[in-house]
């Protein structure tokens, strides 16, 4: 349990510091392009794709760092009303669910790097660099695989505790 | 057979916690295993996020108004209204509107307005003896109030969702935003005049002074908010130049923010980011294929059985809104809005209006008992039973409602600026 506990803080470390530099990155960008339209009327050619797809990073991370903390979008009317083993029983099926689901989408998006791979376009040029498409797109099963390593981490708490292995601790990290 | 179990099952698992992205993949996978069709095929769809137009403006609005809320700019927006609002009869009162309406819209309603401002302003409506319960009412009210102006979260999300222009959709929002606020203000001044609250006498100096301290973000509102109207910029540039601009005066200018807060205030905004984006990620599969199904025209010509009359689907609609929008309303709009748009088409309904229709019921549905999320951010900033605050949000609510009928009932109230907008080269 503490090794799993060590590894989650260390991916979760790992997803703020990309987030935090992909939002400053964000930031400035977008502001750079707003100003260079406005006063050459001609923004970096490459920028704008390349934003859209600091979005996409983003919001996986975002989600990501979400689904530890809680905080995904869901309805929590019913399961505030028990407390206990029913509550922790509640909790493993939602997290066995959410990270069953979370798997299969990893898959799928797998697939579709793949495909994404072997038609080999490019997304932007700088110059003489050609960026390829796919990169930008490892984040599809980058993303869903984090989100399935939080919710199977989730999981394990549970079971954990329905078991009686140990009392729910709080992260100190988060 | 099949499918009422899979209905079943999903309402299941949606009522015990589960996320609502994980139902949306879910289903999205389901069908389109059904149909024999590659599961890849759902992750075509969630990569559409990344060539939505308008959609850098939702994580850059975001980090925006978490920073505003994060610095002392709400202080000094409290400190500015009052110079200039205070003097009037129920002066607090509409200082409270208006500050919190700014505020709401630059927070991106993201329920932020009744923890940061609701503890300064409560216990100076108290000190003014305006009564508890109107104290109670207001506050929770204005956490979602503002909603229809720019740069609010849902009217952007709307747009992105219902492939609607944003810009028309802020336009549109104007004079229904401005007559509800006037409304609230005149039941204020009246609810202070009985009070026999006379407010302070107004200071130039005062107001000076306020001002002075304020002077840059004063330029936010009319920047942004002007930017938008007037058409000299597009949402996805206000939101560039806002979230930077907001940047450099808080950590530069006003020093409100040090670099240490950075990480927690961009993660904290992020989080609010990623689990929008992956709920609607999720569901562009699912509307898809409900849309390939043609599931909105099945349900419009059942519901054109029972329902012929624009007049009728609106009430229904309105009615229907209010039940959903309890329950949360980002993931409402995204999953609701794609079915609703091409039936209130069939029956003539403008979907800029609609827009407007949704909006309000959402701001409405954040304060309808028993679920209303103002209500749970009231009950725990001022520690009052959620029956207390039930009775006390009852007069804004029924304001709310009959602002309702009115712009669901007379588009033009939407409609006759966005006209005059198009008008003007």
């Amino acid at each position: 349990m503490n090794a799993l506990k060590a590894l989650e803080r260390r991916v979760l470390s790992v997803e703020k510091a990309i987030l935090i530099v992909f939002v400053v990155l964000m930031v400035f960008l977008a502001f750079l392009q707003v100003v260079l339209r406005g006063a050459f009327s001609a923004g970096l050619l490459w920028a704008d794709s390349f934003l859209k797809h600091l979005v996409l990073w983003v919001g996986f991370l975002g989600a990501s760092v979400a689904a530890h903390e809680d905080k995904q979008f869901a309805m929590d009317a019913v399961t505030r009303l028990f407390q206990g083993k029913i509550a922790a029983a509640l909790e493993l099926v939602v997290a066995l669910f959410t990270a069953g689901v979370s798997i299969l989408l990893t898959r799928a998006s797998w697939t579709f790097l793949e495909m994404e791979r072997e038609a080999a376009s490019v997304l932007f040029s700088i110059g003489h660099w050609h960026a390829p498409t796919w990169i930008f797109e490892v984040i599809l099963p980058g993303g869903f695989g984090l989100l399935s390593f939080h919710y199977g981490v989730k999981a394990l708490r549970a079971a954990a505790e329905l078991a009686g292995f140990s009392a729910p601790e709080e992260d100190a990290s988060a | 057979m099949t499918g009422i179990l899979v209905a079943l099952g999903t309402l299941i698992l949606a009522a015990i916690g589960t996320p609502v992205y994980a139902l949306l993949g879910g289903l999205g996978l389901l069908f389109f295993n059904w149909d024999g069709t590659d599961a890849a095929a759902v992750i075509i769809e969630t990569y559409r996020l990344a060539s939505l137009p308008a959609l850098i403006a939702i994580p850059l609005f975001t980090f925006a108004g978490f920073m505003l809320a994060e610095s002392n700019a709400p202080k000094r927006l409290l400190a500015l209204s009052r110079a200039v609002f205070g003097w009037m009869p129920g002066g607090l009162a509409v200082v409270a509107l208006v500050s919190c309406a700014i505020f709401t819209a630059f927070t991106g309603a993201s329920g932020v307005t009744i923890i940061a401002l609701g503890g300064l302003l409560y216990p100076m409506l108290r000190e003014q003896h305006y009564p508890e319960k109107f104290s109670l009412g207001l506050m929770t009210c204005t956490g979602s109030l503002g909603l229809l102006f720019p740069p609010s979260l849902p009217i952007i999300l709307y747009g992105l969702v219902a492939k609607v222009s944003i810009d028309d959709l802020f336009v549109a929002g104007a004079v229904p935003g401005i007559l509800l606020i006037l409304i609230l203000c005149v039941y204020s001044m009246v609810v202070g005049l009985k009070t026999g609250h006379k407010g302070t006498a107004f200071s130039w100096a005062e107001t000076a002074t306020t001002a002075r301290e304020a002077i840059w973000e004063i330029p936010l509102p009319f920047v942004i908010i002007g930017g938008i109207y007037g058409g000299a910029f597009t949402a996805t540039d206000a939101a560039a130049v806002m979230a930077f601009y907001v940047f450099v005066v808080e950590v530069f200018l006003y020093r409100d923010i040090k670099f240490s807060d950075l990480p927690m205030i961009i993660t904290e905004s992020m989080v609010l980011v990623g689990s929008i984006l992956i709920v609607l990620g999720c569901a562009l599969g699912l509307t898809n294929y409900m849309i390939d199904a043609e599931i909105p025209d099945r349900l419009f010509q059942w519901m054109n059985l029972y329902v012929q009359s624009k007049v009728i689907f609106l009430i229904v609609l309105n009615i229907l809104l209010l039940i959903i929008n309890m329950v949360e309303i980002f993931s409402a709009i995204i999953i609701v809005v794609p079915i609703i748009i091409p039936i209130a088409a069939q029956y003539g309904i403008d979907p800029v209006h609609l827009g407007i229709i949704f909006l309000l019921n959402l701001e409405i549905g954040y304060m309808t008992p028993p679920l209303g999320l103002n209500l749970f951010l009231s009950n725990r900033r001022f520690d009052k039973p959620l029956t207390t605050l039930y009775k006390a949000s009852f007069v804004f609510w029924l304001i709310h409602v009959v602002m309702l009928i009115f712009v669901t009932y007379m588009p033009h109230l939407s409609l006759w600026l966005l006209r005059c907008k198009s008008a003007t080269p």
